[in-house]
């Protein structure tokens, strides 16, 4: 498995600049982007998923090219079969938990349908993850920890070469994320899918990742002796 | 008395087609200037503004000088379609829609502003194509706001007057619509007809906005 990346990228905000520097290659198929908030890592996770385009650079995942400046490729986010949960898990507020896992999986200009039966892979993952009770329910109805699985849901329906997961713990507390991670863990096991994780808590490190490139300040940074 | 149900049909005719010419040109624009940055963005943006501030005989008058036969717009269509707009219910339906066009405009813009660019960026991830992903999230989304805009809107055109009277003239069941024909049943002295002509306008403005109440439901869109 293969994660091989270069990017850089210029990033302005009002008069704030910030140079985006980043190079890894990792065969892990779990591997964790490391560093305090602020240092770039979701600018990298959206550069991999193809929804903020680099100024120079290569994304190559599990054999795939996404992205290579030199060679004018860039696929578009959409064609990049990757399976990315966001920070806040932005799922759709105007579906339903079912319509939203199922979103992926209908083609169109129509969203699933609110009622009827679900397809057979939104109905797998209602009930792996315990959502069957709440497929009606809308995303504001639902507890923190239900959000999650659904985000996750959504982004594993279509079969999603590998998945990015942006700090997929943040939004919940600490009795939650113990349990969580154990959920994701299992998954990892049982899917065998490339996961790309962003986080800066050493138990995500312990549990979800094989490899870990450091960052920090735009930069990937040597890993530390002790993680204080 | 038969006049007056003419000059409603008229008026209902009128304002319809440019709440739906508005539903497209209003709901288009409105989204490309709440996603898209460009030299020049609020300079256009008070351009398109400018219908619902100037005075409606001025706003005519522009019209008057592009559609008229003589006019750029106007010479093109007479000389390749044999068209003249000019004192033609189409005319009014221009004058209406134009009018009308920054209440869509400015409500569509607000609302798509309030969608999370984030949401479309999921969807992009998810294997949507850039039309679905407007269709799917982006105009549900915000379809709130811009019904309530495409209602102002109706509402408007219902009213018109001013640039309707400049280009599209004011003949009996052809061109005048309910403000019109008040106009000139009260200028005529037929007080009965303008009597009935305002009861008309009233119910029919009443009942839009009870139509409103139920097209927009009370109840708070879904928020995460």
């Amino acid at each position: 498995m293969d994660w091989n990346v270069a990017l850089t990228k210029h990033l302005r905000h009002e008069d704030a600049h910030f140079e985006l520097e980043v190079a890894f290659s990792s065969h892990a198929p779990r591997l964790a982007l490391f560093g305090p908030s602020g240092a770039g890592k979701t600018q990298v996770i959206k550069m991999l998923a193809g929804i903020s385009r680099p100024d120079h650079g290569h994304v190559r995942i599990a054999g795939h090219v996404l992205f290579d400046s030199a060679a004018g490729v860039n696929l578009p986010a959409r064609q990049r079969r990757l399976g990315y949960v966001f920070q806040d898990y932005a799922l759709f507020p105007h579906l339903t938990v079912q319509q939203n896992i199922g979103f992926a999986l209908q083609g169109g200009w129509r969203n699933p349908a609110l009622r009827g039966a679900a397809p057979p892979a939104v109905q797998r993952w209602l009930d792996a993850f315990h959502l069957q009770p709440v497929a009606g329910l809308y995303p504001h109805q639902i507890s923190g920890g239900q959000r999650q699985r659904v985000a996750l849901a959504r982004a594993l329906v279509h079969e999603p070469a590998a998945l990015l997961l942006d700090e997929p713990f943040a939004a919940l507390d600490k009795a939650l994320r113990q349990r969580l991670r154990d959920e994701l863990r299992d998954l990892q096991a049982t899917l065998r899918i490339p996961t790309l994780l962003i986080t800066h808590d050493d138990d995500d490190l312990q549990a979800l990742a094989d490899d870990v490139v450091h960052m920090s300040a735009g930069k990937v940074a040597p890993a530390p002796q002790s993680s204080a | 008395m038969e006049g007056a149900w003419v000059a409603l049909a008229l008026t209902l005719k009128v304002a319809s087609c440019a709440t739906a010419l508005n539903l497209l040109f209003g709901v288009g624009v409105g989204y490309a200037m709440a996603r898209w940055r460009f030299p020049g963005r609020d300079l256009l943006d008070a351009l398109l503004t400018l219908p619902m501030v100037m005075p409606p005989t001025v706003l005519g008058y522009y019209l008057l000088v592009l559609i008229g036969s003589r006019g750029p717009i106007g010479a093109w269509l007479l000389q390749h379609f044999g068209i003249r707009l000019i004192f033609t219910w189409q005319a009014a339906v221009i004058a209406a829609t134009v009018v009308a066009f920054p209440l869509v405009f400015k409500a569509a813009r607000a609302a798509f502003e309030t969608v999370e660019p984030q949401l479309e960026e999921a969807a992009r991830t998810l294997g949507i194509g850039e039309a679905a992903v407007f269709f799917r999230v982006s105009l549900p989304l915000a379809w709130r706001g811009i019904l309530s805009g495409l209602l102002l809107s109706f509402a408007r055109a219902l009213g018109e007057f001013g640039a309707t009277l400049m280009v599209a003239g004011s003949i009996p069941g052809k061109t005048q619509t309910l403000s019109i024909a008040v106009y000139e049943a009260v200028q005529a002295g037929q007080d009965d007809m303008a009597n009935f002509l305002v009861a008309v306008t009233s119910l029919t403005c009443i009942a839009v906005l009870l139509a409103a109440g139920k097209l927009v439901p009370g109840r708070v869109a879904p928020r995460l």
